[in-house]
């Protein structure tokens, strides 16, 4: 009889009962709109759990310091924390996290198989699960359909047609081409060039190889693209990709899938009725980079069992659709990405169901990943503004890549 | 009459607190930054620290992206001396000439330079913005090029100067401003009776009479030039690339970017060093001021 | 000849300083109406300067939001607190250096403060980190309030010192002559001789410290945030709302300016390093 009771608490998704119910936890978020979510559903949660939750919002450029010197304080300050997969391999490292997978293979609610393969091991780490999935955000293009329309064209399968689609558009004068964030954040999109070239950042051993043959020739086909750009492409940040293309006349943009609630809001975006998606160009490999939030447990939190509990509640199967309505960027969950009736008002969510021939790419997992970007950022501004030549720039690239790398500490 | 002189023991009991409070927050840091100079600590990598010796500074001060700070620090500088005080100056020399709406004309131009830093750069940030600014609309409609504020790398120079111009001017004006009040009018008056012109009277007579509170002007503008980092750090984090980043920004990215602790302390303890001369500076001004 | 020369000159100069004034005036006027723009106004081109309905819906959300009012009061017990602290303790040094041209100590504190006002602020804020990272001591109020005590204290000395100098030594003389000690001759009638120059310290340690960003952003954490921390928020996160920030940066700043039309005269001293009199 007692084995019948426990096996049925197993399956239920609140399977534990270790901690003491806290009063409160805490939840530190990155301003973006899965963090505005998270905050208009959390009421919901407190009213069924009877706890308070608190919120901690750091802008971007400080946050992940902040979370790491919190948790590595020890104090508990922190039950939840938002972060980026750039800083994954960096927080894993400094055992800063807790590994999830004992919670999400147990979990009925946030049923991993619901995730394909690729998107399943977001968050991983010398195998080890140390994030839960908080938004799938694959590049992906963004174009203007009336612009296309006029013009005759189709969204672009590869890199050349994507490349031929801009020139045509800004030969036509009705707009700028194309444009991809070619300032402060332009490792994101250059790396993307590089993997769909065949390229990589670097080998198996640590080495970085940006000026192999691939790499060249995929910074020189993203330099190039320079000329079908707005002016001022080069200080163009990562928000500024989505900001110009909804308020001025740009044709096409490369850019993550998170976007989209601002994008298609008519209040926020100026040429909101105008915008269509379709998925990322190829080149001679199907590379897609995948970004996408983190969220996961500190490893000093004293608090877990009821942080999954707010996790689960949050990001599981059954609230999914009611979060992407929250105004959250998606999660690719099947369940959502094949639901009918959220494909109908949200045509890109098919594009998060990666293709399977696409090799997926997440962010580098280095633990000096802001080295490594800034270095990189600083190397190609001197490359696209053409102070120095593609070969020579990528060349001192990867020798000041070489020292950075050098303090990677083995994983 | 003045027994001044005299044994006092209250000065080391007044001065205490002072040292109370400076021993903490500035000599403890600044030995405590020459320690990690010479460790190799990382915000990151809880691992245990080990002695390093000089690497740090070789990996992060002998090489060409603190050399860059270096240059991008003195070019603002430059800014600060060449074209800052001169302009100033001027301007109050001209306030200083006027007889109506004095207190206007004063109240307004010393305005930008109390304002919070950070939200004058968010200001300019917003204003500079290459398409939808209303910098750029201006000289647009003026048929003159519009450049890329932040983004493009000479420009982005230019913003940060402009910004911090615009706050900075109005000290020198202010400072000026008390030295030509407080200045005897009898020589001027005796040029005018020479027959001097104005620019002459200027060159001859004010200007040397102004020297001591130039050259207070100058001392301050050097050290907070040195020392700029709020609008920076608003404006453009020292970028496009390693346009804007002076010795401030380098060390602070390093240190809160990178999570490299040590090697931000050991470029901490150079600009320590840096600032040494200024004391020297410093003495030599008020003295000649006095 | 001279007459339309002198008039001339006249013109030249009412036109530069009025040149500068719009320069000086006019990016607090673009900032000020922005912030009471609805967001669709906020980036139209041609900029609308007057021609726009007006809304008070910035500021409403500003005010709606919890954080911003427990922002806006950590402000003022950083920049209160660390006003009242400084002048506590930097009276008593300002008065011992005014009144003693040389004495034990006296040299290293002059070292110390050139220094501390010398050196860009990162330089101590990286090891102060690492200290307060250890000792527990971040995001602490009165802690905060502590270190930028010390930092303002250079600014404090050379703004007070001057006030206290220029107290006749005989009203002190008279007290000594009473059998006053030293302590008692400072509080009971040096420091209210010298009331005006210590509130007009007081206001500029104020506004100083009304400013700081390094100290509250590095050391402190959410619950701690001051104005230009909260600020610095707006930026990497919503480039498109224009709005609020604009609020946010007028209400830092519409109290400045209107209290500088009062008090610019007492700036000159303190921040000549004292070399200079009103």
């Amino acid at each position: 009889m007692s084995l019948l009771f426990s096996s049925a608490l197993a399956t239920t998704s609140t399977s534990f009962a270790a901690d003491k119910k806290p009063a409160s936890i805490n939840v530190f978020v990155i301003p973006s709109p899965s963090a505005d979510a998270i905050k208009k559903l959390a009421p919901a949660w407190t009213a069924k759990t009877g706890i308070k939750v608190n919120f901690t919002s750091v802008e971007y450029g400080t946050a992940h310091q902040k979370e790491l010197l919190s948790i590595q304080t020890g104090k508990g300050e922190q039950d939840v924390v938002q972060f980026d997969n750039t800083f994954l391999a960096a927080f894993a490292t400094a055992k800063a996290l807790t590994p999830l997978d004992a919670y999400t293979s147990a979990s009925k609610e946030y049923d991993m198989t619901d995730f394909t393969p690729s998107l399943q091991q977001y968050g991983d780490f010398g195998g080890k699960k140390y994030g839960l999935m908080l938004s799938t955000e694959p590049f992906i293009q963004w174009y203007r359909s009336d612009i296309y329309k006029s013009l005759n064209l189709k969204p672009a399968k590869t890199w050349d047609e994507y490349k031929a689609n801009a020139d045509a558009i800004q030969k036509s004068g009705r707009a700028s081409g194309q444009l991809m964030g070619y300032g402060p954040n332009t490792t994101w999109w250059w790396m993307q060039m590089v993997w769909s070239f065949g390229g990589a950042l670097y080998d198996s051993n640590f080495k970085p190889t940006v000026n192999t043959p691939q790499a060249i020739a995929a910074t020189k086909f993203y330099k190039d693209l320079l000329s079908s750009a707005p002016k001022g492409a080069l200080g163009v940040n990562g928000d500024d990709v989505t900001s110009q293309f909804v308020s001025t006349n740009i044709g096409q943009i490369l850019q993550y899938a998170g976007y989209a609630s601002g994008v298609f809001d008519p209040k926020m975006s100026k040429n909101a009725a105008n915008i269509a998606t379709a998925p990322a160009p190829a080149g001679k490999v199907n590379a897609i980079e995948l970004a996408g939030w983190n969220i996961g447990i500190p490893s000093d939190s004293k608090n877990k069992s009821w942080a999954w509990n707010f996790l689960e509640y949050m990001l599981g199967k059954s609230n999914a659709a009611n979060f992407l309505n929250a105004g959250a960027a998606a999660i690719g969950r099947t369940s959502i990405t094949t639901n009918k009736a959220l494909l109908a008002k949200n045509p890109y969510l098919a594009l998060l169901s990666l293709p399977a021939n696409a090799t997926v790419y997440t962010y580098p997992s280095l633990v000096t990943w802001p080295e490594f970007d800034k270095v990189s950022e600083d190397g190609l501004a001197n490359i696209l503004s053409g102070k120095v030549s593609v070969e020579s720039g990528l060349k001192k690239l990867n020798d000041a890549l070489k020292v950075v790398l050098a303090k990677e500490p083995k994983h | 009459m003045a027994n001044v002189g005299k044994s006092r023991k209250a000065p080391i009991a007044f001065i205490l607190p002072s040292f109370v409070l400076l021993i903490p927050i500035f000599l403890l840091p600044l030995g405590l930054g020459i320690y990690l100079s010479l460790h190799d600590k990382s915000l990151g990598f809880p691992q245990p620290i080990t002695f390093v010796g000089l690497t740090n500074y070789h990996s992060d001060v002998v090489n060409t992206n603190f050399y860059s700070a270096v240059k991008v620090t003195a070019e603002f500088m430059a800014v600060a001396i060449f074209i800052q005080i001169p302009i100033g100056v001027l301007l109050a020399t001209l306030l200083h000439s006027t007889k109506k709406f004095v207190s206007f004309f004063r109240s307004s131009l010393l305005i930008p330079m109390l304002l919070t830093p950070v939200a004058v750069a968010l200001m300019w940030r917003f204003m500079f913005s290459s398409e939808l600014g209303i910098i750029n609309w201006l000289l647009k409609s003026l048929a003159i090029l519009q450049p890329d504020w932040l983004g493009n790398v000479r420009a982005a120079f230019f913003a940060i100067a402009i910004v911090d111009s615009w706050q900075s001017i109005p000290f020198v004006i202010l400072i000026t401003l008390a030295g030509l009040a407080s200045m005897p009018l009898a020589p001027q008056e005796a040029a005018i009776v020479d027959g001097a012109t104005a620019i002459q009277r200027f060159r001859f007579v004010t200007l040397p009479l102004l020297k001591p509170v130039l050259l207070v002007i100058l001392l301050i503008r050097i050290i907070d030039s040195f020392k700029l980092f709020d609008i920076i750090f608003i404006l453009t984090r020292g970028g496009p690339g390693t346009a804007t980043q002076t010795l401030s920004m380098l060390d602070y990215n390093t240190a809160f970017t990178f999570l490299a602790t040590s090697r931000a302390a050991a470029i901490g303890v150079v600009l320590a060093a840096m600032s040494l001369p200024l004391y020297l500076l410093w003495k030599k001004i008020i003295s000649v001021s006095a | 000849m001279r007459d339309l020369k002198r008039r001339s000159a006249k013109f030249f100069t009412y036109c530069v300083l009025s040149l500068a004034v719009f320069s000086a005036l006019f990016p607090i006027f673009w900032t000020i109406t922005t912030s009471l723009k609805k967001r669709v106004d906020t980036f139209s081109l041609p900029p609308k300067f007057f021609n726009f309905s007006p809304t008070l819906d910035n500021y409403k959300k500003l005010f709606s939001d919890p954080v911003f009012l427990k922002v806006y009061l950590n402000t003022a017990l950083f920049t209160f607190g660390s006003a009242i602290l400084s002048i506590c303790i930097g009276s008593l040094a300002a008065y011992a250096i005014a009144r003693n041209p040389k004495f034990h100590g006296k040299a290293t504190l002059e070292i110390f403060l050139i220094l501390l006002r010398a050196m860009p602020g990162v330089v101590l804020i990286v090891p102060l980190y690492d200290l307060c990272a250890k000792l527990h001591l971040l995001g602490q109020l009165p802690v905060l309030i502590v270190i930028i005590t010390a930092l303002n204290l250079p600014f404090t000395i050379w703004m007070l010192t001057p006030f206290f100098a220029a107290i006749p030594l005989e009203i002190e003389e008279a007290g000594m002559v009473d059998g006053l000690s030293t302590w008692l001759i400072f509080r009971k009638i040096v420091v209210p001789l010298a009331l005006p120059g210590i509130s007009a310290a007081a206001i500029f340690l104020s506004l100083l410290t009304w400013n700081e960003f390094l100290v509250p952003v590095i050391l402190g954490d959410q619950s701690t945030q001051t104005l230009p921390v909260f600020i610095s928020g707006f930026i990497s996160a919503r480039t498109l709302d224009w709005g609020p920030m604009a609020a946010a940066s007028s209400l830092a700043i519409i109290p400045i300016a209107a209290l500088t039309v009062f008090v610019q005269r007492k700036l000159v001293v303190g921040l000549s390093f004292g070399a200079l009199k009103e």
